[in-house]
């Protein structure tokens, strides 16, 4: 196991190394001012001098935050809605379009009668995300709880099974592929709800570090804040793969195959 | 002969992208007019209006995406410190329409002392003014909460989000009005008078092409000119022909409404004397120090070598 932990390391750390390199060998070539494309060694220095001048960990912490608890708000409105809207047909067929309509629409559309609404603290940012990441989880919802096999369904009312442990018995597992979809979808999408929303003015955030060196022509600024938005994102998908893996344990079906 | 004479006729005029950095809006009338009167046509020229937001149009020019736009000198500034290759070549408000705005009156220093103030961003024109205005007050930024609400001053000041915001006397205090508010504001006193929006190109477009800048702004002047001397002529004009969507009777009144809080923007007693173009160069010099002051790079005191002030529009005299 650590063997293969530490191949896979080894892979990573390569990777971000010729990712480097092939930045590095775009700047020999075509050269470009600082101002357009900055070379790898230019943004370092930035994000050392903005972490020595620590305006960057409370912008990191805020938006940690706002994906944290937006993400989990998301995830669980979108589990509780989807199943409500699984185990009724009726709510499916009269939901649905409304919920591909909702969906269809930019959330920067309307993120600006949430600001409205809702202020331009926190709260909002936290919305947005919360909703970016909501449709797609009770889409997966809906469609993971529909994934039970009918024999199982039948040989659980044969047995006179109560509503419970039909839930936890067959519906739960069946529908844990979908879910764990769901969150794998939402993960990333839950750091670009944060950015949105803070888009919109808020005065803090890595959003906000973006506007703000977009503002003040500060190109290497902005190579850091996507940069740090990017592994945010990463380690959060990473996250969300663990869960899997501790949800699913030895049935992942991968894992039966090797 | 007849085939120069044909040629000469038939030529092709040349396409200028002119990014406004704002969305459409009466405020950029001049160029709708001399766009509708034909006076880009008489040059040579066929305008294409960019409607790109902020800083992003300044790397637009530098990369001759667009061949002119405007900014605020202070963004022009920083972006030619920082090495961008553009030119200012010609100033369309004579000073910074920037105020400080309030449903209360609560504009002065001790008044003003804990409240919360609204703003676009902690960088650009609305920034600097803060600051300015504040030290005006014997106040710094320590003194006030700063809350940054992008472009939603109107509703985040008509909601009580904020107690104050910073935005443009020529704007925000006419939509708050409309919506039946009583609004206070206060703009920058004459220690801090800076140059308003201007006119800028690339370096290399400027050097290949003066001429082609000369007809450009000659053209734009002459629309300028024309938005002065008949305020409502031109609206209705602009209205007919490029903003169809403020023909209905509210948004027509706010717009005029706009126009008119505009039109001193465009004019001062350097105009009067010397014509439409350039602002008196001690607003250069004072924003320059400001920024020197602010940033600590003494950069900014060249301000001469990235702001060319040759061109003059030989227009009469609003």
């Amino acid at each position: 196991m650590w063997q293969r932990f530490g191949w896979r390391t080894v892979h990573a750390v390569s990777s971000v190394w010729v990712l480097i390199l092939i930045w590095q060998a775009i700047i020999w070539i075509f050269a470009p001012p600082v101002w357009l494309f900055p070379d790898p060694t230019t943004v370092w220095k930035r994000f050392l001098e903005l972490w020595h001048l620590k305006a960057l960990q409370p912008h990191i912490w805020t938006t940690g935050t706002e994906v944290v608890i937006g993400y989990a708000v998301g995830i669980g409105f979108g589990m509780l809605s989807g199943y409500a809207i699984s185990q009724a047909r009726m709510l499916e067929k009269l939901l649905t379009p409304y919920l591909v309509a909702a969906n269809s629409v930019p959330l920067v559309a309307f993120a600006p009668l949430l600001i409205l609404w809702f202020g331009n603290g926190m709260r909002t940012k936290i919305i947005v995300t919360a909703l970016i990441v909501y449709f797609p989880m009770t889409v997966s919802t809906i469609t993971g709880f529909h994934q039970q096999s009918p024999w199982h369904r039948r040989l659980l009312e044969s047995l006179h099974a109560s509503k419970w442990q039909r839930f936890l018995i067959i519906e739960l597992p069946s529908a844990i592929p979908g879910l764990l979809a769901g969150m794998k979808i939402g993960a990333p999408l839950a750091v670009v709800g944060a950015v949105v929303g803070e888009f919109l003015g808020t005065g803090e955030g890595l959003g906000h570090l973006i506007l703000e060196a977009n503002g003040l022509l500060d190109t290497p600024q902005l190579f850091v804040a996507i940069i740090i938005l990017a592994l945010m994102g990463i380690c959060f998908y990473l996250a969300t793969l663990g869960l899997e893996k501790l949800l699913t344990g030895p049935w992942n079906h991968r894992r039966r195959n090797q | 002969m007849i085939a120069l004479l044909c040629c000469l006729f038939l030529a092709e005029p040349t396409k200028v992208v002119y990014a406004a950095g704002y969305i459409p809006n009466i405020q950029f009338a001049p160029f709708y007019v001399a766009d509708v009167r034909g006076y880009y046509r008489e040059e040579g020229l066929v305008l294409e209006m960019d409607y790109t937001m902020g800083p992003d149009v300044m790397k637009l020019v530098a990369l001759n995406k667009v061949q002119f736009a405007s900014a605020d000198p202070d963004g022009f500034l920083h972006a030619v410190v920082r090495g961008l290759p553009l030119i200012h070549v010609a100033t369309l408000y004579q000073r910074y329409p920037l105020a400080l705005i309030a449903k209360e009156p609560l504009l002065q220093g001790p008044t003003l002392k804990g409240k919360r103030i609204g703003i676009s961003g902690t960088y650009g024109s609305s920034y600097l003014g803060l600051k300015a205005m504040l030290a005006e007050m014997g106040l710094a930024l320590e003194d006030i909460t700063l809350a940054t609400i992008g472009f939603t001053q109107v509703s985040a000041l008509q909601n009580n989000q904020v107690d104050a915001v910073m935005g443009y006397v020529n704007n925000e205090p006419i939509h708050l009005e409309s919506l039946g508010e009583t609004v206070y504001t206060r703009t920058l006193g004459p220690a801090f008078s800076f140059p308003g929006v201007g006119l800028m190109t690339s370096r290399t477009f400027f050097e290949k092409n003066p001429d082609l800048v000369q007809k450009f702004l000659k053209a734009t002047f002459r629309g300028m000119a024309d938005v002065l001397a008949d305020p409502k002529g031109c609206f209705d004009l602009v209205v007919k022909e490029k903003l169809p969507e403020l023909q209905n009777e509210k948004n027509s009144k706010s717009a005029f409404q706009i126009l008119e809080a505009t039109l001193p923007y465009w004019q001062s007693e350097r105009v009067s004397e010397e014509g439409l173009g350039q602002c008196d160069p001690q607003l250069w010099e004072q924003l320059a120090k400001n920024l020197a002051g602010t940033t600590g790079n003494n950069s900014y005191l060249d301000w001469k070598t990235w702001v060319n002030r040759d061109f003059q529009s030989n227009l009469p005299k609003p």
